[in-house]
This record gives structure tokens, C-alpha cells and sequence, in this order.
């Protein structure tokens, strides 16, 4: 089989991984050298304590390919650091891995491939199971959203040049990749693979990236905001009755009681209702601040240009939009005597 | 029974620039080469009418692999052909602001990885401002394709100098065991041991002929506008890039800019295996499987210049006056995969051994040398 000459980049972040990312490499690094003859690997350390990047400096001279080691100098956690690995990246297509953790039959990564070359920019792949928290965050996940097609686990992908370009130029901090890829409006498809691996909790960095998830890229905050200022207004409004209905039935309430208690519960209902107010309006300034695209494009064609048919009338180009020096020849004579000219060159008849 | 038939080592169909350049290496190797062309002489259509431009890598940031191998044939190119190669100006590459699918800092840093020189200059110079983001002084040269034509007719002498069979087209073949027999169009028979399909726009109606699967092309029936420039861009190439991308550069010695852009430069396109287009109704002499000329095509479309003007004045103003002069056509031939990335290879695929066929579709002038490794 011939090698695939594009070149393509392997990103993935590490993080205190010194003893699976060896293997992890030299495995990657087999299936790559079979397949395609220009291809690099970006390493995101992302403040490994451990000796993780001296073990990747040492793989790295087995390897078919180049690689390139990032030294994150604070700790970013997985998206962060998954940027900067994707903006050093110089491939035409980019594998983005993530994670050492191979859980995946490695001819996924081919099918990812050949289904880019197909015709889309963005290429995902997620196991067939999942294990059940991950069920019930993205379950939750896409109650609160309205993506299409849904989120879910989906941590290798195939990203063209493009789309990559197009993904790092979005600069809001709080980052979830598979929702800012929906934002570069480029053709995306997901596979499904049969998982291998056994499953590795996180630990902080799950937790804290599957809390950015759900406040950023869900309605999970707002929507809460508003179900809450309308339970609060129920309950001043049903304050309100209760405390007339109350003064009405007994006789022994202190006096005053009826107007500071419908004072009380009308305010707290202004109040309730003012902060749904501004939660809607917070909602709206963050949106301004992260600054998405306003518009995403799939591509743009001009099918028609001229329709022919108008070529039956003169060429309508204005007086004052022509050469002021006439065309003295056609182009199209001139190259036409030339090139018999040079014909007769070429079988050595003229040698001019 | 084959007495009477001229028998020639290699035909190559096609007299464009590939083609006249794989007759050179058949020849200096020695073998008896004949051309076969549907014109009368050589490169009289997308050899010449186009940009004019010797890709040094900088139109395909998104794909790196096509910008470095650009790039490496470059400096062969641009050397091996010294005498048609137009160096006298300045080409000026900048990022749009609107639409553009790569950033200013993205284009620079192609640039680095694809190492290619970018030197960034005051983009008001030549644009309006607050229409690009940035813009760049590069190293990039126009070709002029008359002078390219006379040099390698002149090479293709210094050889065993092959037979032409002008203007006429293959009408029908017979695969024998060891070579193909031809029937043109005027009734002559060719015996050849091997065939190179160098047709560009006619490479699935040769293929056609032959039987064989034809490949995924797409077809644009494209448009360079030749203009004159003011003194203000006498001397300076401008590449927008690269979403509303248009482009006006001198075009080779003749004096003129050619000003293209990709919304209004491809008039019509045809998404078939044959390039079947509308405007075939109206001219007997040109369908899906015999192209006629499109320069010299009487139902043509009309020009794009209203457009294209319109265009060029959102980024360049008033401040450079560009003035029509005559417009070319010819049909541009891509391969109908390379949308993701943009890359443009040169695509060689030998369709069979004993007897020899191969075709070649490049939209590069300067990667003829991809021919050397495979002839």
C-alpha cells in the first residue's frame, strides 16, 4: 500500500502520564508509519509533576515521525491545553487523541480518516457503551441544550486544517471543543467503535470539565435562574391570598398584620422577579463577552455567473471601464500564430 | 495488416504544457513520440489562459503537503524556464477581513511551516482600509505562457522531434496485446506501445474511448479578464485571500493584469464524469465527449467584468484604476475530492501496463516534474 503523502498531525495532552504514555507513542506510532509518510505528534504537557516528559523526549527518538513536546508552564486542564497543542500542529488533518488512554481498536483512526477525506471536516468517534455516569451527564447534558445531533463522549477525532482554524480563532475561555466545532458551521459526522479500554475516572479534572460543560455550553444556568423566579413568584403570590385569607378567618392577629405580610410577599415577589430580569440579561452580556460567530457558513456557490444565453448580445462592458488604449489584436489571434510558429519549431522545420 | 501504420513508441494527446513536456522525456529517451492535439498547435487552452501564476505554495493554507511540494518544484521552475518567467513585480498576499477562512497569524504561520517567505507591509498601501486584516510582501512570479511554449518547442527540436498529428481527435481504439491501434478523426491509424492522456478538460473523453473508468472530476468554464492597470499597480500583484478570494497580477510579459476571483471567474460548472454544460446546445461542435475551444467558443458566456469590478473595488477603492481590456476562456479541470483541504495534487494514474496508458491531471504549471518520476 502506498503512503498517504498529506500531512497529518497527532495532538494529544498528557498529564502526570509517565507510565502509559510510552506505550501509548510507540503504539500510535506503528499504525501511523503503515499509513502515511509525513506525520508529527504535539505533545501538551500540561505541568506533569512526574517524569512524563522526560519519557516522551526519550520515546521520541524510536519514532517514525516528528514530534514536538509543549511544556505548559501553569496547569490548564484538557481544553486549554488541548489549544495550544492544536495551534502549534502544522497538519493538513489532525488527529486529536486527547488522552494516552487508548481505548479504541486503532483502525478507527483509519475509518476517521477515509471518512474526512469523504467529505467531512470533523470526524468524531464514540465507544457503542458507555459506562453510566457518562449516560447521565450527557443525558442531562442534552435536556438542557439543543444541539443536533446530541452531545456525547467523544474524545478522538479527525479535524480538518480549516475546521481547526476556524475552532482556536473562537477565544472564550471556558472551552468544550465538540460544541465549538458546531460554531466553525463545517460538515461533521461521528463513528462508533467498540470499546476496549477500561475505563479511568479523572478525578478534579472530570469534575471541573464536566461543570464548565453544563454552565457554558448547556441552558443548565439559566434555565434554573428562571424556574426558580417563577416558583418564588408563585409562592409570593400564593403569600399574598394566604395572607388575606388568614386575617379574613381570624379575628386575633395583632393589627397590621395583613398589610405587612401583603408588603412583605409582593416585595420579595419584585424582588424574585428582578433577578430573573437580570439572570436573562447576565445571560445576554455573556453571550456578547464570548463573542461566537454570528453566523456560521457551510460554503458558498456562485452557480451561475453570466447566464450563456446573454452572450448572444455584445459584451456590456462601460465606455469609461475600457483600456484607453484599444486592444490592437485579440489575445487569442496573437498566441494562435505564435504557437503554429512554435509548432513548426518543434518539428524542426523553422529554426528561428 | 499493420503495414501502412505509422507504429510510434508513445502518442501523448494533449499538446499542453504536460503534454509537450512528457513528449520531451519520451523522446530523450530515446523513443519514436507522436502528439496528437485537437487544435492546430500547441497550448491554446488551459496551458495559457489562466492566472499565470507559479504557485510557490501560499494559495493552500490548509493544506501543507500541497504548499511545500508547490514550493519545492518552485525553485526548478522558476529556474529551469528563466526566460518565461515574469519576476519584475511585487506579489502582495492579504488576509480579508470578512469571510476569510484563516486568521493573520494563521497565514504567517503556514508560511513558516511551509517555508515560504511572508514580509508584512502596510496593508493601506493597496487596500482600503479596514478591508483586510493584514498583508504581506511575497516571493511569487507569473509565467508567461507564450515565451513557456516557444522554450520547450525548442527543447522538444534539440530531441528526436516527434510527429504532430494536428488539428485532429482519436475517433475510436483497438487494444492489441502489446499496443493500441488508433482510427482518427480524418481516417488515419496510429499504432502506439504506449499512450499519455494529457487532456486536462478531455482526459475522461479520451479515457472514454479507451474503456476505461473515468475519473471524479468537476468542470468550470472559467473566465481571466485581461485589464490594464494605473501606474499605482504597475509592478504589484494582488492575492486576497481567502474566502472572497481574487486575485489580479501581471500576467506574464504581455503587459496586462489578469484579474480573477473564485465567486465570478468559474461561470458554469458540470459535476459529470464528461463536462456537460448548457451552452453545448448552441455549438455543434463542441459536447460532452469533444470539447470545443472556449476562447474562441462564439456562445461564451458574456463577461463577469461588472461583477469582478464590483468586487475589486470593495477592497482596492477607487484608488487603483483598472481598466477592461479582453476577456479569455477555458475550461478548468479539478478532481472532484479535494474540497476539505484545498489540495491540489498532481494526480498520475496508470491505467494499464502492456499496453502502456496513463493519464495525467495537473492544475499546477510548475509540477511537471511529478511527470519525470513516473515516466
Amino acid at each position: 500500500m502506498t503512503k498517504d503523502p498529506k500531512v497529518v498531525s497527532i495532538v494529544v495532552r498528557v498529564h502526570n502520564d509517565e507510565r502509559r504514555v510510552a506505550s501509548f507513542l510507540r503504539t500510535i506510532d506503528a499504525y501511523f508509519a503503515e499509513r502515511f509518510a509525513n506525520y508529527e505528534f504535539v505533545v501538551a504537557d500540561d505541568q506533569s509533576t512526574d517524569r512524563t516528559a522526560d519519557v516522551v523526549a526519550e520515546v521520541a527518538t524510536e519514532l517514525h515521525g516528528s514530534l514536538t513536546l509543549l511544556r505548559l508552564a501553569n496547569r490548564h486542564g484538557r481544553e486549554l491545553s488541548m489549544v495550544a497543542a492544536l495551534e502549534r500542529a502544522m497538519g493538513d488533518f489532525l488527529f486529536e487523541l486527547e488522552d494516552v488512554q487508548i481505548d479504541y481498536p486503532l483502525d478507527v483512526l483509519g475509518r476517521m480518516y477515509d471518512t474526512a477525506l469523504s467529505g467531512y471536516d470533523i470526524v468524531g468517534a464514540t465507544p457503542k457503551r458507555l459506562p453510566i455516569r457518562l449516560r447521565v451527564f450527557y443525558w442531562l447534558c442534552n435536556r438542557l441544550s439543543r444541539y443536533e445531533p446530541g452531545l456525547t463522549y467523544e474524545h478522538i477525532r479527525v479535524v480538518s486544517r480549516r475546521a481547526v482554524d476556524a475552532m482556536v480563532q473562537l477565544r472564550e475561555r471556558v472551552r468544550y471543543r465538540e460544541v465549538l466545532y458546531r460554531y466553525t458551521g463545517y460538515r461533521q459526522t461521528r463513528l462508533t467503535y467498540e470499546g476496549t479500554g477500561r475505563w479511568r475516572f479523572a478525578g478534579r479534572d472530570s469534575l471541573s470539565f464536566a461543570l464548565d460543560v453544563l454552565l457554558s455550553f448547556t441552558d443548565a444556568g439559566v434555565r434554573t435562574a428562571h424556574a426558580l423566579s417563577v416558583l418564588f413568584l408563585i409562592g409570593a403570590g400564593g403569600g399574598v391570598i394566604w395572607t388575606i385569607v388568614r386575617s379574613l378567618l381570624s379575628d386575633s392577629l395583632p393589627p397590621w398584620w395583613m398589610d405587612i405580610g401583603i408588603m412583605l410577599a409582593l416585595g420579595f415577589g419584585g424582588v424574585y422577579l428582578l433577578l430573573g430580569i437580570i439572570g436573562e440579561y447576565l445571560a445576554r452580556i455573556l453571550a456578547e463577552v464570548r463573542s461566537r460567530p454570528l453566523y456560521t457558513l457551510d460554503k458558498t456557490q456562485s452557480l451561475v455567473v453570466t447566464p450563456t444565453e446573454s452572450a448572444r448580445e455584445p459584451l456590456d462592458v462601460p465606455a469609461e471601464d475600457r483600456a484607453i488604449e484599444p486592444v490592437a489584436e485579440p489575445m487569442m489571434a496573437v498566441q494562435r500564430r505564435q504557437a503554429l510558429r512554435d509548432r513548426q519549431i518543434a518539428e524542426g522545420r523553422d529554426s528561428s | 495488416m499493420t503495414s501502412g501504420i505509422e507504429t510510434y513508441d508513445r502518442l501523448v494527446i494533449g499538446a499542453g504544457f504536460f503534454g509537450l513536456h512528457g513528449a520531451r522525456l519520451f523522446a530523450r529517451a530515446g523513443m519514436r513520440v507522436a502528439i496528437l492535439d485537437a487544435e492546430e498547435a500547441p497550448m491554446l487552452r488551459a496551458s495559457q489562459i489562466n492566472q499565470a501564476r507559479v504557485h510557490n505554495g501560499y494559495h493552500y493554507p490548509r493544506s501543507v503537503s500541497t504548499a511545500r511540494s508547490s514550493a519545492e518544484y518552485y525553485d526548478r521552475f522558476t529556474r529551469d524556464f528563466a526566460s518565461a518567467i515574469n519576476r519584475e513585480f511585487t506579489q502582495v498576499y492579504a488576509v480579508a477581513r470578512a469571510q476569510s477562512l484563516i486568521s493573520a497569524t494563521g497565514f504567517l504561520r503556514f508560511c513558516e511551516w511551509a517555508g515560504i517567505p511572508a514580509v508584512e507591509i502596510e496593508p493601506t498601501t493597496y487596500f482600503d482600509p479596514g478591508t483586510v486584516l493584514a498583508a504581506y510582501k511575497t516571493a511569487e512570479y507569473s509565467f508567461d505562457a507564450g515565451r513557456l511554449r516557444h522554450e520547450m518547442c525548442k527543447r522538444l527540436a534539440a530531441e528526436n522531434a516527434p510527429d504532430w498529428y494536428v488539428p485532429v481527435r482519436m475517433a475510436s481504439v483497438e487494444w492489441e496485446s502489446d499496443a493500441f491501434v488508433l482510427r482518427l478523426t480524418d481516417g488515419r491509424r496510429i499504432r502506439a506501445r504506449g499512450v499519455l492522456n494529457a487532456t486536462y478538460a478531455g482526459i475522461n473523453q479520451v479515457l472514454q474511448l479507451f474503456g476505461v473508468e473515468p475519473l471524479p472530476l468537476k468542470y468550470e468554464l472559467c473566465e481571466v479578464i485581461l485589464v490594464t492597470v494605473a501606474d499605482s499597480l504597475d509592478g504589484v500583484g494582488l492575492t486576497l485571500m481567502d474566502g472572497p478570494y481574487f486575485s489580479c497580477m501581471p500576467w506574464g510579459y504581455s503587459g496586462y493584469h489578469s484579474l480573477t476571483a473564485v465567486s465570478y471567474t468559474p461561470h458554469l460548472t458540470s459535476h459529470d464524469a464528461l463536462p456537460h454544460f448548457e451552452c453545448q446546445r448552441r455549438n455543434p461542435d463542441c459536447n460532452d465527449s469533444a470539447l470545443d475551444n472556449c476562447a474562441l467558443c462564439p456562445q461564451r458566456p458574456a463577461t463577469a467584468w461588472p461583477f469582478m469590478r464590483g468586487l475589486a473595488r470593495r477592497y482596492v477603492g477607487d484608488r487603483h484604476s483598472i481598466a477592461y481590456a479582453q476577456s479569455l476562456y477555458s475550461m478548468k479541470t479539478v478532481l472532484a475530492r479535494a474540497e476539505i483541504d484545498d489540495a491540489r495534487p498532481t494526480m498520475v494514474e496508470e491505467h494499464s501496463t502492456q499496453p502502456w496508458l496513463t493519464s495525467i491531471l495537473s492544475g499546477k504549471i510548475g509540477t511537471i516534474y511529478d511527470l519525470e518520476e513516473v515516466l
